[in-house]
């Protein structure tokens, strides 16, 4: 029989009263939780931490320059022009331009010849009756000079090898003629006699090797001076080649024209001449730039301010304000790094001066201070740090 | 006139001016859901513990590592933000189970518990390296706190001396008292096995925290966090176990079990609904030691019981049966108790008038002071009402007043506390009085105003069951409910007892059954209570016990239910007479007439009837019937131990010559 026995513990009562608790602490955490972290979003921590970066003068200005052996006919600029990138500025000589691309050839095709002849281990014939030129001739006197060099030495060990040979036949029959006391250091003799000339004769074929080697680097180095030549010759073919197809000289990109030369039109220069140059207009005479980790970079913003300072550099002042300029990505899997541009601030006339007449390539390290960030920032930084290393 | 005649005997608070409406009582409840509240509560407090280890991670990384000192401050400060967070959550939890500190106190364990098996789950999904602590921890705990519950004592709140007990025991120090009966705690090594696995768990997390660094699993800066985690998780598994290995105090001092039975079959169920009906009320020790055997009695409404009987008959324990059996501390409690239909074991927090009221013989008082605990904190109209009870008992104005004047009940007197109590008990109306032993501590002006006011009560149809010994209140009872060693051996008139008590008879009621030698026996010895009266009860009880065969011998009614025999017993010189009356008792004479001539020619070790031996036995049976009754009267000879005593004392003196 089934005997109910009774719940011994107190009834159950509803008590709304009690929800109404939890949702008090709830509240009232989440109100808490909030005010901190609206708290920390908006409060700024000057980051005590600083990165090196590298500066970089760049120059302002393009020089327009006129190919070597060429020359103009009519200058379409002054000093002082304003010109846009591509605009035409000089008209070139084209009967010289072809006269030009005609010696080119000629200088390719001697330089191919003179390549095939060191290329050619063979010796040339002796007198082909043949108008050679003279850089032809020349590789023809060498290899003959070579030539000669290896017979001598040659010629010389066989004489030594003969020598030997000799010596030590007539020491040996001088011994069977003498007593037996006598004929065992005659012996003896004759075996150093025949040491010491087969040392002379090593020695002569090493001479002989060593020529050998010396010869054939001697060609290689022909060789590759000949290949250098050219592979010049043939860009400057081909360089010479799209100017004669459309001979104006065009500015590379747009500013003011400054420093005009006034060059005679009959003659070409053997070497490349600047005509004139281009002042661009750009603002940055330099670059500014540092590395910093992915997670540390989405902490930054452009136009965050910065400070830095420049190590080296001869300026008024080397601490700079500055500002974010770019921020660039670099991740790849391996590191996930972010390149940022920065953007100086110059207050001081006289440090924008230096930096803008800075040479060229001109190259300090530099210590960025990293702006003030956030405490929220901060947090989910060091968090991302945390999270990424599970 | 009738109605003038009536008027003074009812209850003044009855038909005065105050409302006669009953207030709303309601049981003691617990809230519900107080599981999922606390486990509300303990998450958000373990989730801002936790925020408090990652706040590490930050002074590691960013202040230790990047050397911003000024995010030390910060970092500092922000750290209120998860300490207030557990400030906020223990103030609303101990506001939300306001008053049920210790469901609270083991909720929050239970729920930092799953807050510690949440974090070494999001641990053990990171690296499962990471998770070995916890379940090492939590393993641990439980073997530990298991192995301390079985095998170690539970420490007592106060572990007295022999000598200091003769100075607490002779009433001098009642806080000695109170510590010495206070509930034991768990083991005393427990405490330190937990901080020493703490602190292992501790270590354990750096170790594993550091070698995962080392193997570059994790940030160096993880290492400290990650300790502090395992750290509280394990203190929080071990305080779990701990708290397992503990009795919940919501069970201590409470009955093993309670069984409520199904309503008995009745004749009249309309009048069930109005009576007290107790059936087959049992209550057994643990071991099984019957406290109260099968009691079962029906009570209408209006009637005033008393019950009596000998020390350690049990009166006490049923009126604790009937009214709270699951106070009735590690016993085990069955049988079906209904007043007017309901059961009254039944407990429920929703309002309803008060059914039955106990009055123990001690004072039921709280802080609160005298009117407060007078009125059962219900306000002034049951004020007004309980004020005037208690005017209808103790009569002068200054005892009443100072009564509800009284700042703390305890300082009241005796007989003022127990005025109080009745009071209280009468003004709460309820259809059952349970009172026991009302004249301990009462002046008998008291009592006599209390009989008066229990036959008012009477006459408006409330039950009273009344445990005395007083005489002037057994007399005001209607019927009388007579105990003995649990069992209720008669019920019946008062004016029966009595008019049977003082011929020197008294009598036993049972069922007809063979199961109840036992309790025929222990009344019959109860009737020889001389040392060296051994023999006389093993020859009545051998009677009796046939008697008893006789009378399940009867002829059955095909009743289903067993019928009630009676047994009535009383002293002679040199003899007793015991007599059977049963409804079916039916022996014929020549029934008679042969068990006399087989008890006559009986020799040793024959098998004979009941009845012959009951013949064998005694002096003289003689059967017959009267108001329907038919009985059959044992006549035994007995003798007075303490002449034989003298007889053998005279024997053994020297003779003087």
């Amino acid at each position: 029989m089934h005997r109910p026995k009774l719940d011994l513990h107190p009834p159950r009562s509803l008590n709304p009263l009690q929800w109404m608790w939890v949702l008090w602490a709830l509240l009232a955490t989440s109100l808490l939780v909030i005010s901190a972290w609206a708290f920390a979003a908006r409060f700024p921590v000057q980051s005590a931490r600083s990165v090196v970066g590298s500066f970089e003068s760049q120059t302002p200005s393009v020089d327009v320059v006129l190919p070597a052996g060429v020359t103009l006919t009519e200058v379409l600029i002054i000093d002082g022009d304003q010109v846009v990138a591509g605009q035409k500025l000089a008209r070139l000589d084209q009967i010289a331009l072809h006269e030009l691309l005609h010696r080119l050839r000629a200088d390719l095709a001697e330089n191919a010849a003179e390549s095939t002849c060191w290329r050619d281990p063979s010796l040339p014939p002796a007198s082909s009756g043949e108008a050679l030129s003279t850089a032809l001739q020349s590789c023809h006197n060498a290899k003959r000079h070579q030539q000669l060099a290896r017979e001598q030495l040659m010629h010389r060990r066989f004489s030594l090898q003969r020598e030997t040979a000799l010596a030590v036949r007539e020491l040996v029959l001088r011994a069977k003629n003498t007593p037996a006391s006598v004929q065992k250091i005659l012996m003896l003799r004759a075996a150093v006699e025949r040491e010491t000339l087969n040392s002379v004769v090593r020695d002569v074929e090493f001479e002989l090797a060593d020529l050998i080697q010396s010869q054939e680097a001697s060609r290689l180095q022909q060789l590759t001076a000949l290949e250098a030549d050219s592979a010049a010759l043939h860009t400057r073919l081909l360089s010479l080649e799209e100017i004669a197809a459309d001979p104006w000289l065009y500015a590379p990109q747009g500013g003011r024209i400054e420093r005009l030369r006034r060059l005679p039109d009959t003659a070409g220069r053997a070497w490349n001449v600047t005509l004139a140059q281009i002042q661009t207009d750009a603002p940055n005479t330099y670059q500014a730039r540092f590395v910093i980790p992915m997670s540390e970079a989405d902490t930054l913003h452009v136009g965050d301010p910065l400070f830095v300072t420049l190590a080296g550099i001869p300026v008024p002042q080397n601490r700079f304000p500055a500002r974010v300029q770019t921020i660039k990505s670099m991740g790849t899997n391996a590191s996930n790094t972010s390149e940022v541009l920065v953007r100086l601030s110059t207050p001081n006339q006289q440090t924008q001066d230096a930096l803008r007449t800075l040479p060229a390539g001109t190259r300090s390290s530099m210590q960025v201070d990293l702006p003030a960030q956030q405490l929220g920032s901060l947090l989910s930084a060091a968090t991302d740090r945390l999270t990424q290393s599970f | 006139m009738s109605h003038d005649r009536a008027l003074p005997d009812l209850p003044l608070d009855a038909i005065g001016t105050v409302s006669n409406e009953p207030s709303a009582f309601r049981d003691r409840t617990v809230p519900m859901w107080t599981h999922g509240v606390s486990f509300l509560f303990s998450f958000g407090g373990g989730i801002c513990l936790l925020a408090v280890a990652i706040f590490v991670v930050f002074f590691y990384e960013l202040v230790a590592q990047e050397g911003q000192r000024i995010l030390a401050v910060l970092l500092a400060l922000g750290t209120v933000v998860p300490i207030l967070g557990i400030l906020i959550f223990d103030v609303g939890h101990a506001r939300a189970l306001s008053g049920y500190r210790h469901i609270r106190k083991r909720n929050a364990v239970t729920g930092q518990a799953l807050v510690a098996v949440l974090a070494g789950g999001v641990f053990g999904f990171l690296h499962p390296l990471m998770a070995a602590p916890f379940v090492i921890g939590g393993v641990l705990s439980w073997l530990l706190c298991s192995m301390a519950a079985r095998w170690t004592r539970r420490e007592p709140m106060w572990e007295f001396l022999p000598q200091e007990a003769a100075s607490f025991l002779s009433g001098r120090d009642q806080r000695a008292i109170d510590l010495a009966n206070a509930a034991r705690g768990d083991s005393a090594v427990l405490e330190g096995l937990q901080k020493v696995l703490s602190l292992g768990a501790l270590i354990a997390g750096f170790a594993v925290a550091s070698w995962l660094s080392a193997n570059e699993v994790i940030n160096i800066a993880a290492i400290a966090t990650i300790a502090l985690v395992t750290y509280w998780s394990v203190d929080a598994f071990f305080a779990y176990f701990r708290q397992r290995s503990v009795a919940d105090p919501e069970r201590f001092g409470r009955a093993e079990e309670v069984v409520l039975l199904p309503p008995p079959y009745s004749a009249d169920p309309e009048g069930d609904n109005t009576a007290l009906v107790v059936h087959h009320l049992s209550v057994r020790t643990a071991n099984g030691a019957s406290l109260l055997s099968d009691v079962s009695f029906r009570v209408e409404p209006g009637e005033v019981i008393g019950l009596s009987g000998d020390s350690f008959s049990g009166k006490s324990l049923l009126m604790q049966a009937l009214h709270a059996p699951h106070d009735l501390t590690g016993l085990q409690v069955e049988g079906y108790v209904a007043l007017q239909g309901a059961s009254l074991w039944g407990r429920t927090g929703k309002d309803r008038p008060v059914q039955s009221v106990m009055v123990p013989p001690g004072t039921l008082a709280v802080p609160g002071g005298g009117a407060a605990n007078l009125s059962c904190f219900c306000g002034d109209a049951h004020l007004d009402r309980a004020r005037k009870a208690l005017q209808s008992l103790v009569f002068t104005a200054d005892t009443v007043s100072r009564i509800l004047n009284a700042s703390d009940v305890r300082h009241l007197s005796r007989t003022e506390q127990k005025a109080l109590s009745l009071a209280r008990a009468l003004a709460l109306r309820p259809g059952l009085f349970l009172i026991d032993r009302p004249e301990d501590g009462a002046s008998e002006s008291l009592l006599a105003a209390l009989g008066d006011r229990l036959r008012s009560e009477a006459r408006l149809g409330h039950t009273t069951l009344l445990a005395t010994e007083n005489r002037q209140l057994l007399e005001r009872c209607d019927r009388l409910l007579m105990m003995q060693n649990g069992r209720v051996i008669e019920f019946a008139s008062t004016a029966e007892i009595r008019a049977r008590l003082s011929s020197g008879w008294s009598r036993f009621v049972t069922t007809r059954e063979l199961d109840n030698e036992e309790a025929l026996d222990a009344w019959l010895c109860s009737q020889f209570r001389r040392d060296g009266d051994e023999g006389n009860r093993r020859a009545v009880c051998m009677v009796a016990n046939e008697m008893l065969a006789v009378a399940c011998q009867a002829p059955s009614d095909n009743n289903l239910h067993a019928d009630d025999v009676s047994f009535e017993f009383k002293h002679f010189v040199g003899q007793c007479q015991l007599r059977l009356i049963d409804p079916r008792l039916a022996l014929s004479s020549g029934a008679m007439q042969k068990a006399r001539v087989a008890a006559d020619t009986s020799v040793e070790g024959e098998r004979l009837s009941p009845l012959a031996k009951i013949m064998r036995d005694s002096l003289e049976v003689e059967t017959g019937g009267e108001e329907g009754h038919g009985y059959l009267q044992v006549t035994m000879k007995t003798y007075d131990p303490r002449l034989q005593e003298n007889r053998k004392g005279h024997a053994d003196a020297p003779s003087q010559t």
